[in-house]
């Protein structure tokens, strides 16, 4: 267990071997999001009462769903590079944060988007929005406190304590519609019930939620390559790599 | 299928402004992400490539 965590710790080892994970996930996403989109989009019934503005849901759920687990790994990374020091945990943070905010704000504007036409505006200050706001800033603030540091792991430490005591945000989104007034509907998928919604309704959705999660992984993967590309650029092993294929 | 023709998807049942501004959003930032890292591959490849030719010029 230790060796194969020191192992994957390298980011040579690392390097070497998880390019072979990229195929999959290329392939995972662009299976899955085409085929939720159209099915999404022409397939699945109209709402009786949204009508067709509910099919903002096929975008706004996965996004949002992802927002808050791309936080959690974020985070996750930040306290393993405080624990046990590594780099390639430090460059993970930091090329998962860009990712994460991108997809909150995705997540705040097809909430908006879908606000409008059925609440009447486009944002309230209620505890759900508000609180995914804060998971926006989170990701910023990380960002911007790693980028600022500059590339050596130490210097990740800051971004990484803040990520680590920003997780507890992810409980206040989660339970913000049950604790306080909301205009926001309570979750449509839980592990426990059966959802709400038919089959042709949610089939769409989940097909989308496991496209995003691939797509994340494989945008994740491909920065956090490059990420270690940069950091060791001056080492034999890179150099050794492009001096054969130039 | 739901919708009775093509004029009555782009309609989208008078909700297109939303429903295709969000889709168009989320694909356009879903896209421009991996196609973002690309550019920064090629332009940072291209400039080892100019590191590690002068290196071999040199003795």
């Amino acid at each position: 267990m230790w060796r194969w965590f020191h192992e994957w710790g390298s980011p040579r080892y690392f390097y070497a071997r998880s390019g072979r994970l990229l195929p999959y996930l290329a392939g995972l996403t662009l299976l899955l999001i085409p085929t939720g989109i159209v099915w999404g989009l022409l397939y699945a019934p109209a709402d009786y009462q949204q009508g067709h503005s509910y099919r903002i849901m096929y975008v706004h759920v996965p996004a949002a769903i992802l927002a808050q687990s791309s936080y959690a790994m974020m985070a996750a990374a930040g306290m393993v590079s405080l624990i046990w020091r590594l780099k390639l945990a430090d460059a993970a943070m930091q090329t998962a944060a860009p990712i994460g905010a991108w997809v909150t704000a995705i997540a705040l504007i097809t909430g908006a988007l879908w606000g409008k036409p059925m609440w009447g505006t486009y944002w309230v200050w209620d505890a759900r929005l508000t609180s995914t706001l804060i998971l926006l800033f989170l990701f910023a603030g990380v960002l911007a406190l790693r980028q600022a540091a500059g590339p050596s792991q130490s210097g990740g430490r800051a971004a990484a304590v803040l990520a680590v005591v920003g997780l507890i945000n992810l409980p206040i989104i989660k339970f913000s519609v049950d604790w306080w007034f909301t205009l926001h509907q309570p979750a449509s998928f839980s592990v426990t019930e059966k959802p709400a919604m038919p089959i042709e309704m949610w089939a769409p959705l989940l097909a989308m939620v496991i496209g995003v999660y691939g797509w994340f992984f494989w945008v994740w993967l491909l920065r956090l390559r490059q990420e270690i590309r940069e950091r060791e650029v001056r080492s034999e092993w890179i150099r050794q790599r492009y001096q054969n294929e130039f | 299928m739901s919708f009775e023709s093509w004029g009555d998807f782009v309609a989208m049942g008078g909700y297109a402004a939303y429903v295709f501004g969000a889709y168009g959003l989320t694909v356009a930032v879903g896209v421009g992400l991996v196609v973002q890292v690309g550019v920064r591959k090629r332009r940072w490849e291209q400039d080892l490539r100019v590191q590690l030719r002068a290196q071999e010029k040199q003795p």
